[in-house]
């Protein structure tokens, strides 16, 4: 029943694009479902597709990966550390508020290309780790803490028994919403640096060439990856939890 | 080896109400159980002790540099643990055949793997013993040991602590027969 019912909400929003394509009757503003899919199909039989695919989630995998860990160590090493808290907190918050695009602009002047959406998903998903991280390490239960004093239980224990078992859901939390962002942001980044041999790229072609049939199935391949990628993470992050509650 | 509070003054509250007030007491080696009503500051009194409550006024002779180990008041267990994990905690590995001898005495070799959470009171408060008992100190604080047990079980533990426990071992009770049974000195409160 609820698979029939996705089923049904897609039909509709397609059978809306088309009466949309209809009424516009411009291609360049606006490609029918059909050309989409099609020229989808069409780009899935070449090896450009398949490369910028693998570029892309590779790059930005790398920077969500990279900003997991600095996450959890800044955030361990801030709630340990008065000095390094007061260090770390403004530069997090400025990279929560610079917009991407102003970020992508800065790290281009600094960064080779090939290394920007790396850096893009990076600075995204840090400040998203090192708050959850933190709060989960605030939430440790205060009397543990003071029987891990009392019984003198080396630090690597009150890690490893304490704060992993405490920290872990805050961070798969962390990790699930940042997965998303790192994958806009990082495609952002690459259309915006003009990235080549990479789905940002080819965005930003099919732009220029005013090829809007490409910019329409590039858009669902970055629909269907993000997709997949959530699924995938969901799966990944369900592991972990069962793991942590076993 | 003894352990001194001196004129010990401590009040929460504000506006502060004093729950100690100028006590001063000596431990030393061997068994001192604390009774007292409800309210009247026993866990205070070892939570000073044990040095996770500083004291408005007073001080503490001896305790410097002395190893301590305490059954809370509260379990303070790691419910995503097993019982034998939770033991193991404050132990190195060596002492794993131990912490196994030492469980099944407290009558759960059947839970040994199970998590705390899993565990009744009883058993958890026995856990908690155990963790305690096993832990290298040189005074042992005992907030309501046996709170929890069922009287079936509650002499055979009080004989457990009576063989295992040693060096200055601090009680606080409610029941004067568990008193009696632990011997030694009884401060009233």
């Amino acid at each position: 029943m609820a698979f029939l019912k996705t089923v049904a909400v897609i039909v509709f929003w397609l059978l809306v694009w088309e009466v949309v394509t209809v009424l516009v009757a411009s291609d360049i503003v606006i490609v029918s479902p059909r050309v989409a899919f099609a020229r989808l199909y069409q780009l899935a039989q070449t090896v450009n597709f398949w490369v910028s695919i693998g570029t892309s989630l590779g790059r930005v995998l790398l920077g969500f990966v990279l900003a997991l860990g600095c996450g959890v160590a800044l955030a361990a090493l801030s709630s340990r550390f008065k000095i390094v808290h007061a260090l770390v907190l403004p530069a997090i918050n400025v990279l929560n508020a610079v917009p991407i695009a102003s970020f992508t602009i800065l790290a281009l002047m600094a960064f080779h290309a090939s290394n920007l959406s790396v850096f893009i998903a990076f600075v995204t998903v840090l400040p998203i780790v090192f708050h959850n991280t933190k709060k989960g390490i605030e939430n440790t239960d205060p009397l543990l803490l003071e029987m891990a004093d009392v019984f003198r239980i080396p630090v690597w224990k009150r890690v490893l028994f304490i704060y992993v078992k405490t920290v872990a859901p805050y961070v798969v939390s962390a990790a699930s919403v940042g997965i998303g962002f790192a994958w806009k942001s990082g495609i952002a980044a690459e259309l915006i640096g003009v990235v080549s041999g990479t789905i940002g790229a080819n965005l930003h072609n099919a732009r220029i060439f005013l090829n809007t049939a490409d910019v329409f199935a590039w858009t669902i391949a970055i629909i269907l990856l993000s997709y997949v990628m959530e699924r995938g993470f969901k799966v990944v992050f369900k592991e972990v939890l069962k793991w942590q509650s076993n | 080896m003894a352990i001194e509070l001196k004129g010990i003054c401590k009040s929460f509250g504000e506006p502060p109400v004093a729950v100690l007030e100028n006590i001063s007491m000596t431990f030393t080696k061997g068994i001192t159980c604390i009774m007292g009503q409800s309210g009247i500051g026993k866990t205070t009194l070892v939570n000073i002790l044990a040095g996770l409550v500083p004291p408005d006024k007073g001080e503490i002779i001896g305790r410097d540099g002395k190893k301590i180990s305490m059954v809370f008041q509260e379990d303070r267990l790691l419910n995503w643990e097993s019982a034998i994990s939770n033991v193991m905690l404050v132990t190195t590995a060596k002492d794993r055949d131990r912490a196994i001898k030492l469980l099944t005495e407290a009558g759960l070799s059947e839970s040994l793997n199970k998590k705390a959470a899993e565990l009744s009171g009883g058993m958890k408060r026995r856990v908690c013993l155990c963790r305690a008992l096993i832990s290298s100190y040189d005074i042992l604080i005992l907030d309501e040991p046996f709170k929890g047990l069922d009287n079936t079980i509650k002499p055979a533990i009080i004989e457990m602590v009576k063989t295992h426990a040693t060096g200055i071992i601090i009680c606080i009770t409610h029941d004067p027969t568990e008193a009696e049974i632990l011997g030694g000195k009884v401060i009233t409160l």
